[in-house]
């Protein structure tokens, strides 16, 4: 811990609760720093709050109780601030969410021509070297049911990064994935990584975790559980929830 | 040439072959054929064959006032402007859809040149040709423009056509010479009606069915209840408030005419209905489009105008083609409350003891006249969902 001082803290969780209904508490009292820079990978049970916890991030689910600032905004009820704090923050979604009705191109030159108010060669000349580095330029002109779950989910990846983001969250983003098509999105995802964005990803690609991510959390029933560097976490996990959950995935 | 589909004998005999199959091929087939052929000859000896022995004199006679009612005769051009205008964004518009004139076209130019040798009035007969060269001669110009351009230009161009024709059909003095509502009659009245409900459903029933999903109570319940009141009460209803209610309930003079409050009554109908049926569209849409444009940070107006709208617009053309086709035809109802649309003006027609005889004459020409139009939009429709179609299939 001795380079904390160097490091710049970039999103800040201080005892977050989130209620989905007064009965039904997701996140109980999330206490985290997300550094700059860093690969954070959060694996966990379903139902553990993993997706709620980064959807809170960029404001797509709300919380109740606590505090969240992202590069010192507070994220709170104020529009200006969620909105100065989305526009740092991309994500990718589980289902690609690739808008049907535009072309791959235009999925991507869409939100930088509207907010960024680039102008439409600008915006398409930077889409077409997004599509080059995440592989799938060849296929600019297409619309999104006529790719491979793979490509459309590089597409997504490029489509958030059109937006200059800071911090990439990902939310399970190769679970709907053939196999064979996991590995190009990793390795997008790892290509960022080595370029130094701030990566919050979800997942179940333990994989992924021991290569990339300087530090693993592990979700169950709302809480961090653990938080540690991946080969700490892997090879000497502390907690015996932490241990039931790796010998459970990890006996097959 | 070996067709692995095809038996040896229905490559020697086709038509023997096809005949077997679909008309002989049992005992009860054959007298289901034999049924109806007896059927389509009764069609053909009671039904079609009488139609050109009817006497069409009275729709000769009429045809003026089944087409524009008692608008006055020496301002009938300004009904041709019309139609100049219409016929100059067709020809626009069939360009962007495609490169060559598409049959439509030609089969519009044989019809036109067909009136343009009919002993009308020589204005009629010119306008004919104008409207034909219009029609061709915009197809021409539209192919030296550029695909976006000639798109502004065509949207524009449609939008602008119910303020164009109210304007000049109106008028406002000078030398357009205001045309009371009272004397726009026939299909011209009809046309006006329910184009204009068509128009005015789309935007208003959006904002009503936007509203209903709004967060904002009051908005919401606003809106519910306006859809509810209005979808509750049966057009007839909402024709005779606005007819016998609204002029009593308001203070003297202040109660708009007979035509704005019938148009404003099927408008608001045709609104709410509309508004339901888009909602059904938007809640189709999924909930996770939204959270995409919302993490790249789109406002919800632009989710809204860019992602949602486009798809939901797209998947609701047979829904929205069946609205505006009843629209259509559900203007025939002003004729209840004594507006001389096609019904109204036809009904008036036959009451004439001149034209006693001519009932059926009129009635068919009217139907024909209905079903061309409504037949026009679905054909239409179907042309642009292939054309929305062939590019872009939504997938969920």
């Amino acid at each position: 811990m001795e380079h904390t001082t160097t490091k710049k803290e970039l999103i800040v969780f201080k005892d977050v609760h989130k209620w989905y209904t007064p009965e039904f508490e997701v996140l109980k009292g999330m206490n985290h720093t997300f550094y700059k820079g860093e690969v954070s990978v959060i694996i966990g049970p379903s139902g553990s709050g993993k997706s709620t916890f980064i959807r809170t991030i960029n404001a797509l689910e709300e919380y109740q109780q606590g505090e969240i600032t992202v590069d010192g905004i507070p994220l709170d009820h104020n529009l200006k601030n969620i909105n100065a704090i989305r526009s740092k923050i991309g994500m990718v979604f589980q289902q690609f969410n690739l808008f049907p009705h535009l072309t791959v191109l235009h999925n991507i030159t869409l939100a930088p021509i509207w907010i960024l108010k680039k102008s439409k060669e600008e915006a398409e000349n930077q889409a077409m070297e997004l599509l080059e580095r995440v592989g799938v330029k060849a296929q600019a002109l297409k619309y999104p049911n006529q790719l491979s779950g793979g490509e459309q989910q590089r597409v997504a990846i490029a489509r958030s990064l059109a937006m200059n983001p800071e911090i990439m969250l990902f939310d399970e983003p190769t679970s709907a994935l053939d196999p064979e098509m996991i590995k190009e999105v990793l390795d997008v995802m790892s290509e960022l990584a080595d370029n130094n964005m701030t990566l919050i990803v979800v997942t179940h690609e333990l994989g992924f975790a021991k290569a990339v991510a300087d530090h693993v959390l592990f979700f169950d029933g709302g809480k961090i559980v653990e938080t540690a560097p991946p080969q700490e976490f892997f090879s000497a996990p502390k907690s015996d929830r932490t241990k039931l959950f790796l010998s459970q995935i990890l006996s097959h | 040439m070996n067709n692995p589909f095809k038996t040896p004998m229905e490559v020697k005999h086709p038509l023997y072959y096809w005949i077997h199959k679909n008309l002989f091929s049992t005992v009860g087939n054959t007298l289901l054929t034999l049924f109806s052929c007896y059927l389509l000859y009764l069609l053909a000896t009671k039904s079609l064959l009488p139609l050109f022995s009817w006497d069409w004199t009275v729709i000769q006679a009429n045809l003026k006032l089944i087409l524009t009612g008692s608008y006055p005769n020496e301002q009938l051009w300004r009904v041709h402007l019309c139609l100049w205008y219409a016929a100059f964004f067709f020809g626009m518009t069939f360009r962007f859809s495609r490169k060559t004139p598409p049959r439509i076209m030609y089969l519009l130019g044989i019809v036109l040149i067909f009136f343009a040798s009919c002993k009308f009035e020589t204005l009629h007969r010119l306008s004919m040709l104008c409207i034909l060269f219009l029609l061709f001669g915009s197809f021409f110009i539209a192919s030296k423009l550029k695909k976006e351009r000639l798109s502004l230009i065509i949207i524009f161009g449609w939008i602008l056509l119910l303020p164009f024709c109210f304007g000049v059909i109106r008028g406002f003095g000078g030398p357009l010479p205001i045309v009371k509502t009272n004397l726009w009659g026939g299909l011209l009245l009809s046309l006006l009606v329910s184009l204009t409900s068509i128009f005015l459903s789309l935007p208003i029933g959006l904002l009503l069915a936007l509203g209903r999903r709004s967060k904002m109570k009051i908005v919401k319940s606003v809106c519910i209840f306006l859809i509810e009141l209005i979808r509750g009460v049966p057009l007839i209803t909402i024709l005779f408030i606005g007819y016998l209610i609204l002029p009593m309930a308001l203070p003297k003079g202040w109660a708009p005419s007979v035509f704005i409050r019938a148009l404003s009554g099927v408008v608001l109908f045709h609104s709410a209905y509309m508004a339901e049926a888009l909602r059904g569209g938007l809640q189709g849409i999924s909930k996770t489009q939204y959270e995409a444009a919302t993490s790249l940070n789109l406002s919800p107006q632009k989710t809204m105008i860019f992602i949602i709208l486009p798809q939901v617009l797209k998947r609701m053309i047979p829904v929205l083609v069946n609205s505006f086709t009843s629209a259509l035809k559900d203007t025939s109802l002003i004729s209840i409350i004594g507006m001389l649309d096609l019904i109204g003006i036809s009904t008036s027609i036959v009451s004439n003891p001149k034209y006693l005889t001519g009932s059926a004459q009129v009635l068919f020409f009217e139907g024909s006249l209905y079903f061309v139009l409504c037949y026009s939009i679905s054909k239409a429709s179907v042309v642009l969902e292939k054309k929305l179609g062939v590019t872009t299939k939504i997938k969920k």
